[in-house]
């Protein structure tokens, strides 16, 4: 509690560092992720071809 | 504690999306998932077979997270579930909803076009049953919720099952059967020692509306159909020997640890231990069962 009280608020220079950091890190996952996507959809495209399904 | 979405002033990290997901959970749903695939007497081709799996993930996921979405408020009040991302104010709720609902259509489309339509539309069922008759219908409003909302983490052995063939039989329907007869007993035996915490966040657990003496005997009713579920497939020529005695060992040691908590009475301060063997049990027998399923139909 104590240390609530005493606790100075970031500044907006350290909010906007850490926004920053936090959309790099999600820009990040989500650019593998959609590596991974088009990997699979490549993937399943050719057994679909393999297996003689058009759809 | 805030669930304000006013509070958020940071972006949420991935990982916190990855929570809301409810990982732990996703486990389960997984792994008999991918056991009514592999016990299915149609092979599937691997590739198309870990598309279904993660279809599979990824709308029990979306379910996880639009069930948080809508329960922001009762998880605040719980101590299980205070820390998750919404409650603890890492999150903002319109933020959790569009990655629910973005979650589910990614994971239908996905499952449509990959797989089939029959594993489509039970993947497409279980999610709606999820969230709209279990979370947003009867969860604060009946004792039964988790009995009717069971339904919703029995289906994923049978998408896996109707991804591989195309189609559903009686075996499918009888490990769905299964899972939503075990439901009651599993929710109830943690129901029984979170008792407060449910009480609390005034969600109407059996426990809490019906009292400890009706929630023990409920659990010892409903472990019986799940034990004739659980035996039937091998006299009924679905599996072998292997499927056949692992469940009847499984279901007996359940029913034994049932009767157990069915007919006791906890005192004060009691430690609840026969209740927190049945839930941990019950789990382990999920897992053991549904293995001895793919051990039957593989190696037999």
């Amino acid at each position: 509690m104590t240390d609530d009280l005493i606790q100075t608020p970031p500044s907006p220079a350290d909010e906007t560092e850490v926004i920053r950091a936090r959309q790099r890190s999600r820009a990040t996952v989500m650019a593998v992720l959609l590596g991974l996507f088009v990997v699979l959809v490549f993937a399943i495209s050719i057994v679909k071809i393999q297996l003689g399904h058009p759809g | 504690m805030s669930t304000s979405a006013a509070t958020v002033t940071l972006p949420a990290e991935w990982r916190d999306f990855l929570a809301l997901t409810k990982p732990r959970v996703m486990t389960l749903v997984v792994f008999t998932g991918l056991c009514g695939m592999l016990a299915a007497p149609v092979p599937i081709h691997p590739v198309l077979g870990f598309t279904a799996i993660l279809c599979i993930a990824l709308g029990a996921g979306a379910a996880g997270a639009l069930n948080q979405w809508y329960e922001a408020d009762l998880d605040a009040k719980m101590k299980r579930t205070q820390k998750r991302p919404l409650p603890a104010g890492r999150m903002d709720k319109q933020s959790a909803l569009h990655f629910g609902v973005g979650l589910a259509c990614f994971s239908l489309v996905l499952m449509y076009f990959a797989i089939n339509l029959a594993a489509t539309i039970i993947l497409a069922v279980s999610i709606l049953f999820y969230v709209f008759v279990y979370t947003i219908w009867l969860k604060r409003r009946t004792p039964q919720n988790i009995v009717i909302g069971g339904a919703a983490g029995a289906f994923p052995p049978m998408i896996g099952w109707a991804a591989a063939t195309g189609d559903v039989t009686l075996m499918p329907v009888l490990l769905f059967s299964l899972i939503f007869l075990w439901t009651p007993p599993h929710f109830w035996a943690l129901a029984l020692f979170v008792k407060t915490d449910y009480a609390n966040a005034g969600v109407p657990m059996l426990p809490v509306v019906a009292g400890e003496r009706s929630t023990r005997i409920q659990i010892g009713i409903y472990t019986i159909p799940m034990v004739l579920c659980a035996a039937a497939p091998w006299p009924l020529g679905f599996t072998g020997a292997i499927f056949g005695i692992t469940a009847a060992v499984m279901s007996g040691l359940f029913l034994a640890m049932a009767v157990q908590v069915a007919i006791r009475r906890s005192e004060p301060d009691d430690d609840m231990a026969p209740e927190k063997r049945l839930f941990k049990f019950s789990i382990l027998y999920l897992f053991i069962v549904f293995g001895a399923l793919v051990v039957d139909r593989w190696f037999a």
